[in-house]
């Protein structure tokens, strides 16, 4: 999130709206905006419609897997994470992106919490589809 | 199940305000989406 929040403008001049979208309720989401300064649009979906819409499973296998422990316990040390519990930890997220046309040209239901596309593959996938100021429409 | 390639779920949501907004508004008209689907809110 934080590169995607870095490269809002590129991402901008490449036509892209940006979303994100929780499940938790507005309280958390007020904090984490507060924490992330994300300055995207931000929409609550607390009984997962969206989520179950596109494919994103709640899996605490894989929510708990060994790299994402290792993750937590490292971040942990160096300060950077608080382990209390906030919300449902076992929700997984997603990244998705819809062209003009509203066909689904990226698709990346996360396989675990860490799993998600390189903001290098974002901004490739978004300048194929996305017609830019000189192409027609 | 893969949704690449497929027509984008249409779903209502709704903003920090409660105001519903279909995720639709957010592509057409020469613009993409990009979506993020959050964990939790740690």
């Amino acid at each position: 999130m934080a590169q995607v929040v870095a490269h809002s403008a590129e991402i901008e001049k490449l036509n892209a709206n940006v979303v994100t979208i929780a499940f938790e309720a507005s309280f958390w989401a007020g904090v984490w905006l507060q924490e992330t300064q994300s300055p995207f649009p931000f929409l609550l979906d607390p009984e997962r419609e969206a989520y179950h819409a596109y494919g994103l499973q709640a899996s605490a296998l894989r929510a708990w897997s060994p790299r994402t422990l290792w993750y937590y316990l490292k971040a942990a040390w160096q300060g950077r994470e608080r382990l209390g519990k906030r919300g449902d930890p076992h929700q997984l997220g997603g990244d998705f992106i819809i062209d003009p046309q509203g066909i689904v040209r990226l698709a990346q239901p996360s396989r675990d919490p860490l799993d998600r596309p390189s903001l290098d593959q974002i901004l490739t996938t978004l300048s194929q589809v996305t017609p830019g100021p000189e192409q027609p429409l | 199940m893969t949704l690449l390639g497929k027509p984008a779920p249409e779903v209502t949501l709704s903003l920090l305000d409660a105001e519903p907004v279909p995720l639709s508004t957010y592509w057409g008209n020469g613009r993409s989406l990009l979506l993020i689907f959050l964990r939790h809110l740690a």
